[in-house]
């Protein structure tokens, strides 16, 4: 009876599937872990010019930015084909 | 000793007072502060002097005296402050926490030993040069009681208010001159300014920005520009050239590819923020800073090259599109 549940195909083919299965989840698991988990994306720019601690700041929060009832709209008018009222230097 | 910087700053460009409006120039907080006022409500600059005066008295590194400077020597103890000088320490520390300290109020002592210890017009150009770089960072340790309207500064760290405060000066002036009913009026103090209204014939403020070839001049209708600088306030430390922008990753001079970065905002204080931390950050980080919280800004690059960034009008981009093919 072993001998015989050893050559039966059915199981045969079911082991083989299992195998492959199971290399199949260790390649794709494999690859995210060499993309993903050890080369996160930023990872080269970081090692190639890393930025001190403060400056690398993820930048998402508002600092007070314009709402869009009063935010100021810049561009030219007849306003800009006229001198200069104010500068603004630089402090 | 010689004195004084030995870099020249860019010429100012020339400026025109709309009819109607009379304009005003004090010096206050280091700087030149200009109010232009319809000419019946002229004498409220004097209202606007004293704000800036009592601001400057209360806020200024450079006065010993000043409210600002008792606290820096008294790091480690609580102290109970006005609400003036708490509420500006407030709005630094909620700054700082939002840009994750690339705005660092506590820079004081590298800024001081990199030889700005003093008004900039007397900075000594042969002080010494061993200084040993640390990075910011104090703010963190700062505690603030809003009840009691107490500040404990950690040891070793002392606050700079100096941007930020004139940014806030600006704004509590336009506060004061809308609540009064004064408009057209606008105040620039020394490039962060506000405007509000129109003058007559006018349909926006002509405003220049400096940079470090010819001006770049740009409508503003409403609200506020704050310019950041390595163009000026420059000056040698022995042999050593020295800027007041200082990193707080690295407590040097900043270094990049940057010469200004100018930023509309609805305050002076965001401008002035979001001006400073875009100058921080570098020409691609900075842009990409503005885009993210849709503030138009202009950054000159030391190279001549000039970069809209954020939400400027349709035309606006399109003359500047022109403008650079040609």
């Amino acid at each position: 009876m072993p001998a015989k549940l050893e050559h039966d195909p059915k199981q045969l083919r079911l082991a083989t599937l299992k195998r492959r299965l199971t290399a199949a989840v260790i390649l794709v698991f494999g690859a995210f872990w060499v993309l993903v988990l050890k080369h996160p994306v930023g990872a080269a720019t970081q090692v190639s010019s890393p930025a001190p601690p403060a400056v690398s700041a993820r930048l998402t929060q508002p600092v007070g930015a314009a709402s869009p009832q009063s935010q100021p709209t810049p561009g030219p008018s007849s306003g800009a084909s006229r001198p200069p009222v104010l500068v603004s230097s630089g402090s | 000793m010689p004195a004084g910087p030995p870099y020249s700053s860019p010429p100012v460009p020339d400026q025109q007072t709309p009819a109607g409006l009379e304009r005003s120039t004090f010096a206050a907080m280091g700087t030149t502060v200009t109010v232009l006022l319809p000419a019946a409500h002229a004498r409220r600059a004097v209202a606007v002097e004293d704000l800036f005066r009592s601001w400057e008295d209360c806020l200024s590194r450079f006065l010993p005296d000043s409210e600002l400077s008792r606290l820096n020597a008294r790091a480690g103890e609580v102290v109970r402050v006005s609400r003036l000088l708490f509420d500006m320490v407030d709005a630094a520390l909620g700054a700082a926490a939002a840009t994750e300290g690339v705005f660092d109020p506590t820079m004081l002592l590298q800024i001081r030993e990199i030889g700005y210890d003093r008004t900039f017009g007397k900075i000594a150009t042969d002080g010494l040069t061993s200084y040993r770089p640390r990075p910011g960072g104090g703010w963190r340790q700062i505690r603030l009681d809003p009840g009691n309207l107490t500040i404990r500064l950690p040891q070793g760290a002392g606050l700079d208010l100096g941007g930020i405060a004139k940014g806030m000066a600006v704004d509590a002036a336009m506060a004061q001159l809308l609540e009064a009913g004064v408009s057209p009026s606008a105040v620039d103090a020394g490039g962060d300014l506000a405007v509000q209204g129109l003058p007559d014939g006018y349909d926006s403020w002509p405003i220049a920005i400096e940079t470090n070839g010819e001006p770049h001049v740009v409508s503003l209708r409403a609200g506020a520009l704050a310019t950041s600088s390595v163009g000026r306030r420059r000056w040698r430390q022995g042999a050593v050239e020295r800027h007041h922008l200082l990193d707080p990753g690295t407590g040097l001079p900043v270094e990049n590819e940057i010469w200004s970065a100018s930023v509309v905002a609805d305050s002076c204080r965001a401008a002035e923020i979001a001006a400073k931390m875009a100058l921080l950050l570098g020409h691609l980080r900075g842009v990409s800073y503005l885009e993210q919280h849709h503030l138009p800004g202009l950054l000159v690059l030391k190279d001549g090259r000039q970069i809209l960034a954020g939400p400027w009008s349709p035309q606006e981009a399109a003359l500047e599109c022109n403008r650079q093919a040609n």
